[in-house]
């Protein structure tokens, strides 16, 4: 509350806690560029980002990333990020590696990448991708696991799934089921756990999607269609078991506030394709699902645009989501990675914009969704973890 | 008991009197104790002038039930007649934020925050430093360190 009375057309005559309130209510961009307008602005947004994460609606809408990596050449790599408050895309600094595996966690206000290459475990934020922090070595060193953020900074800690063994530089041909290894932050170690179920091998991240709700870490076969889930207190897996809505080709899990979807592609028997969500409803001993909403056939048929007849066309439209959040693209270069997005609760859906112009062409296109907080972005954050 | 609707007298910083319905008076936190103990003096406002007090006072009787409202026609008639309202210089608008916040009335502190945040939104930094007049007092190395490759300075 101001003290005195002033009357001025000069905006820094409010308040500094008028002045906070005010940039609170921007989009993530505008208030990084608002720290650049005055010195007095700049102040405010770093000396309270994480009071300005608390208000800022931008932290609560979760933002897709779509990292491109390019097979010979990582000067060749891109990152985007998709602002769904600015409803803007933004060119991310590049990573000069390619990270193996990123995190998706729903609660988790910063989205992380990681890199395993043995032995190390390395991971930095998809803004600042240049200073990695690093993490003792896996007890299993492996490439593609699906790799979990399971609780924030300060006590960050990690889950690692599935993954192929990985030796000197060969990949282990073998059918080893490889541990679940859970960091502990206490100890600064990692712990070994019993690896997934058998039904999902092969038990790489292309083959995984994974929610956290709660204390629970759920992970579906994307094409076995398989749902297990790793209970993190008593650190066992639940039984596997089938969850196949009708037609389901491929399904993809979304922690969706307190609720666990299944988002997918149907397209089977005498029905025409189709894209939906459905709530997994745990209950008598059994795990059933409700269809809650699907999106509209023409932007389904827009996705896979110029694909011609193929059969097989809807197979690389892949999902991922945060939030309320659920974000559907197609991850072939052809198609110019198209994108759009559901606001579940309102069952909303709308297209995407187009990346950036330019973009280069990828081998393999990373995404994942994540909620973004002020403090994971501004440049100051970028020394180690304890910016994140 | 009179069927009249209790007034609330308020006095402005400079000495201006005015009158208004106990329940606006009571949407105002910061005053609503004294209202409540049924105060009949005129309360004094030594932060708020009256012509910002005059604003304030509008804005509330036309918001008072209204904004409640679920009929959508009300709603829409009254998000029209908040944009005219807000046409007012920039120091009238910083005005009725700092009465706003001194009053602790909700719904006009965040129209008013809002609509400064949105003119601010989707500008560049010399576009919202013309806006507002405001000068860069950055040396040229910290503006050069901030011009450098900014992923939020895109797309402008």
């Amino acid at each position: 509350m101001s003290s005195v009375v002033t009357s001025s057309p000069d905006i820094n005559s409010l308040s500094t806690d008028l002045i906070h309130r005010i940039l609170s209510l921007l989009p993530i961009p505008s208030l990084l560029r608002s720290s650049s307008v005055c010195k007095l602005w700049r102040s405010v947004v770093l000396s309270s980002a994480g009071a300005l994460d608390s208000d800022n609606p931008s932290s609560i809408a979760a933002w897709f990333f779509l990292l491109g990596v390019h097979n010979t050449s990582s000067r060749n790599h891109q990152s985007f990020a998709y602002d769904p408050i600015s409803s803007a895309w933004h060119l991310l600094p590049s990573p000069r590696s390619s990270p193996s595996s990123v995190s998706s966690a729903d609660s988790l206000p910063s989205p992380l990448l990681f890199s395993i290459t043995s032995p190390l475990f390395s991971f930095s934020t998809p803004f600042h991708p240049f200073n990695p922090s690093s993490l003792p070595p896996l007890h299993f060193p492996r490439i593609n696991p699906l790799v979990v953020t399971l609780r924030p900074a300060p006590s960050l800690s990690f889950a690692v799934v599935g993954g192929v063994k990985f030796i000197g530089n060969l990949v282990d041909i073998e059918d080893d089921r490889l541990p679940v290894e859970i960091f502990d932050p206490n100890s600064g170690s990692w712990r070994l756990h019993d690896p997934l179920p058998p039904e999902f091998h092969p038990g790489n991240s292309f083959s995984l999607s994974s929610a956290l709700l709660g204390r629970r870490l759920h992970v579906f076969g994307i094409s076995s269609h398989f749902l297990s889930s790793f209970d993190l207190d008593a650190l066992s897996w639940s039984p596997a078991v089938p969850l196949r809505p009708p037609g389901l080709q491929s399904g993809f899990l979304v922690a969706c506030r307190e609720r666990l979807l299944l988002v997918g592609l149907s397209n089977g028997g005498t029905t025409d394709a189709s894209f939906n969500l459905w709530e997994i409803r745990d209950g008598g001993g059994s795990t059933g699902f409700v269809r809650i909403a699907a999106m509209p056939g023409d932007l389904l048929e827009w996705l896979v645009e110029g694909s011609g007849e193929d059969e097989n066309k809807y197979a690389s439209i892949k999902c991922v989501g945060a939030g309320d959040l659920v974000y559907v693209f197609n991850e072939e270069y052809y198609s110019k990675y198209p994108a759009c997005v559901c606001a579940v609760r309102k069952g909303e859906w709308r297209k995407l914009p187009e990346l950036p112009s330019p973009f280069n062409k990828f081998h393999k296109v990373i995404t994942f969704s994540s909620q973004v907080s002020i403090q994971s972005v501004l440049p100051q954050a970028r020394e180690g973890v304890g910016g994140i | 008991m009179s069927s009249k609707k209790k007034v609330i007298t308020l006095r402005s910083s400079d000495g201006e009197i005015f009158e208004v319905e106990e329940a606006v008076a009571l949407e105002w936190l910061t005053i609503k104790p004294l209202v409540e103990s049924g105060c009949t003096d005129a309360i004094p406002l030594p932060q708020v002038t009256g012509n910002i007090l005059a604003k304030v006072i509008e804005y509330c009787k036309k918001h008072i039930g209204a904004s409640e409202s679920e009929d959508r026609k009300i709603l829409y008639e009254l998000e029209s007649w908040d944009a005219d309202f807000i046409k007012v210089d920039q120091g009238t608008l910083f005005d009725l934020i700092r009465a706003a916040d001194y009053l602790t009335i909700k719904t006009l502190f965040e129209f008013t925050c809002q609509t400064v945040a949105d003119t601010i939104k989707h500008k560049t930094i010399e576009e919202v430093r013309h806006i507002f007049r405001e000068s860069n007092d950055f040396t040229p190395e910290e503006e050069k360190e901030i011009r450098g490759k900014s992923w939020w300075l895109q797309g402008l």
